[in-house]
Order: C-alpha cells, then structure tokens, then sequence
C-alpha cells in the first residue's frame, strides 16, 4: 500500500474545515428547530423530522433543554468547545489513517506508538467534551440533571467530523 | 443576527464547493478513481437495489460491489471485531459514566484527569479494532476495488463507532460515536 493512500494533510484540513464550519452554522439553527413541547407553537402539529436527529438535537432532547432560553446557551458553549477540538480532532482523524497505513503495511512495530499517541490526543478530546458538559450541567434544573450522565454519553465524538459515515444510510432517498 | 447567518452560509458553501473540487482523499495509483470524481455519484448500480435506508453491509456493497466470496469474508471480519470489541465497549461505556459523575460531582481536576485518561484509554483500544478491521476489510478486496478513493473513504468514515452497538454492527449508521 502507498503512503498516503487515504488521506493528505490538505485534504484532511479541508475536510475538517468544512465539518467544523457546517457544525458552527448547524447549532444555532438548532435552537430555532428543536421543538419546545411535543409539537409546534404556532400549528399543534409534530414537528417534520427531515433525517436523522443529530446528536446535538439528541443531546438536548435527552436533557429536555428549553428551547428558547438553554439550548441557545448550550449551543454557544458547544461552538466554543469545538474551536478548541478542531485541531485536536484532526491529529485524530491522521493516526487513525496512520494506523490503517502501519497496518496495511504490517509494521505492527509502528501501530503500538501510533495507538498511544491516538489515546493522548482521545484524552484532549475527553476533556474538552468533560469541560463543555460541566458548563452545561451548571446550567440544568434539579429535574434535568438526573438525565445528565446518559446526555454525557451522546457528546461522545460531538467534535469530531463524522465523514461520511453517520446518518449514511439515509442518502438513498433522494438519489434513487 | 441575519446578516451573521448569511455570512456563515457563505462560508459553508464555498467551503462545500472547496470539498467537491478537491475530494478529502487523494486518488491512488491507478490516477483516477474510476468512479466519478466528486462523490457519490458512481455508488449506483448496487445501492439501487437495496431498500432505504441502507445497513453497513450494503453501503460497503454498493460502494465495492463485492463479488459473492467477498461479502463473506466481509462479514466474517465484521462480526469477528465486533465479537473482539465487546469487553471494550464494556469498559468505554463504564469509563464514560465514571467520567459524567465525576464532572457532575464537580469532583477535583486531579480526579477528573483520571477518568479522562481511562477513557481515553479505551477510546484507543476501540479505535485501533476499528482500524484493524477496515484495513482486513481493504485486504479482502481486489485491485480495483482497492484503489477506489471515493469509497475507501466512505468506509473509512463508516467504520467510526461501527462496534458500539452491542448487538450486531450491520446496522443503518447513526450518530453515535465516542
């Protein structure tokens, strides 16, 4: 297998760039999407899901969060959280694309230290994910915090490109 | 507020033009990437034939278009890292419910670290069976299929969090990550 087989560092930085811009516009748009109660104010009717929910819409699902006054404020301090992941983030996105390579090529010498280098930048991932969550604890009601380590699981990955694998499976709808 | 949002929008397209000139994964040796350029366009013939939404399997499928033998050992690599990824799932999910009461806790900085780095520890480990199971997959193919970028990409995107469900992997890809 030729090095480089998967992904060049341009290419990475482009994608990443693109996945972190698109999630900065999607999250305050969120906020005017998530419905409040079960359906909408103005018609009654459930709101028209187009898609998959994203873990976003889950995450605030989870937690029951207000509509108008928290998910706002959760989702500035997601934004902010995925400034600090975006370079964290695509280091990750690079070794795993090493390890594949190590593999491939087998040089199971090279995956040992590409697999603890991957666990350092998984753990400045954790906590920027621990750091945003224990703002958005401060934030939650008596009532909300008991969903609270369940909501914690959905933020994993939050700040990371999902690719082209999440919600895949959806894309024949309009191609077929 | 709307002329921010304009801006943002602005940006998000030329960005998604950038993405559709200059696909995320460099084409190989054979110069081409035989199945149009810009995305998905070539997964046709095979994913038409699957009902919607697709599973795993048949996004692999449609992308490879594996031949009978191949769809096997496929499957035979999934299910076996899926079985190998069990206990670290296990201790992933454990870690991350350590880690949530540890901030909810509100306990010390030193503590927290703890619980970051166990987890982190086994976000590792569920990674590099990820890794080692697409590249088995990769072996699996053939030539052709091999140096087809566009879906060697998609499966390399599809292989993120494929283990975390406990009961079978071959399911329609969600969200959910770690």
């Amino acid at each position: 297998m030729q090095p480089g087989f998967f992904l060049t560092m341009r290419h990475i930085f482009r994608s990443v760039s693109f996945v972190v811009t698109a999630f900065a516009i999607a999250i305050p748009s969120l906020a005017q999407d998530l419905p409040s109660g079960m359906g909408r104010e103005d018609t009654g009717a459930p709101p028209i899901q187009v898609g998959q929910q994203t873990q976003f819409q889950k995450f605030a699902e989870k937690l029951k969060l207000d509509s108008k006054t928290q998910v706002p404020v959760v989702g500035e301090i997601f934004t902010d959280a995925l400034k600090d992941a975006a370079p964290v983030a695509q280091k990750m996105l690079v070794l795993r694309q090493q390890l594949v390579n190590a593999i491939l090529t087998n040089a199971p010498g090279d995956t040992k230290p590409l697999v603890d280098a991957y666990r350092a930048e998984a753990a400045k991932m954790a906590a920027i994910e621990a750091r945003a969550f224990a703002k958005v604890y401060a934030l939650l009601k008596p009532n909300q915090q008991s969903n609270a380590t369940d909501a914690f699981a959905l933020m994993g990955g939050v700040f990371e490109p999902q690719g082209a694998g999440g919600g895949r499976g959806r894309r024949g709808a309009g191609a077929r | 507020m709307t002329i921010v949002r304009l801006r943002l929008a602005i940006v998000a397209a030329v960005a998604a033009l950038l993405m559709v000139a200059n696909p995320p994964f460099a084409y190989a040796q054979r110069g081409g990437g035989g199945r149009g350029g810009g995305g998905r366009g070539g997964a046709g013939a095979s994913e038409g034939a699957y009902p919607y939404p697709l599973t795993r399997m048949q996004l692999l499928d449609a992308d490879f278009k594996f031949k009978k033998d191949q769809t096997k050992a496929v499957k035979t690599i999934l299910d076996e890292a899926h079985k190998n990824a069990a206990p670290i799932r296990e201790a992933l999910t454990r870690a991350r419910a350590v880690l949530a009461e540890a901030v909810e806790a509100n306990k010390a900085p030193s503590e927290i670290d703890v619980a970051v780095e166990s987890y982190a520890e086994q976000a590792a480990a569920m990674t590099a069976v990820e890794m080692s199971a697409f590249a088995r997959v990769l072996q699996a193919l053939d030539e052709d299929q091999r140096t087809n970028q566009p879906a060697v990409r998609s499966a390399f995107f599809l292989m993120r969090g494929m283990f975390l469900d406990s009961k079978r992997w071959d399911d329609v890809p969600d969200l959910r990550s770690y």
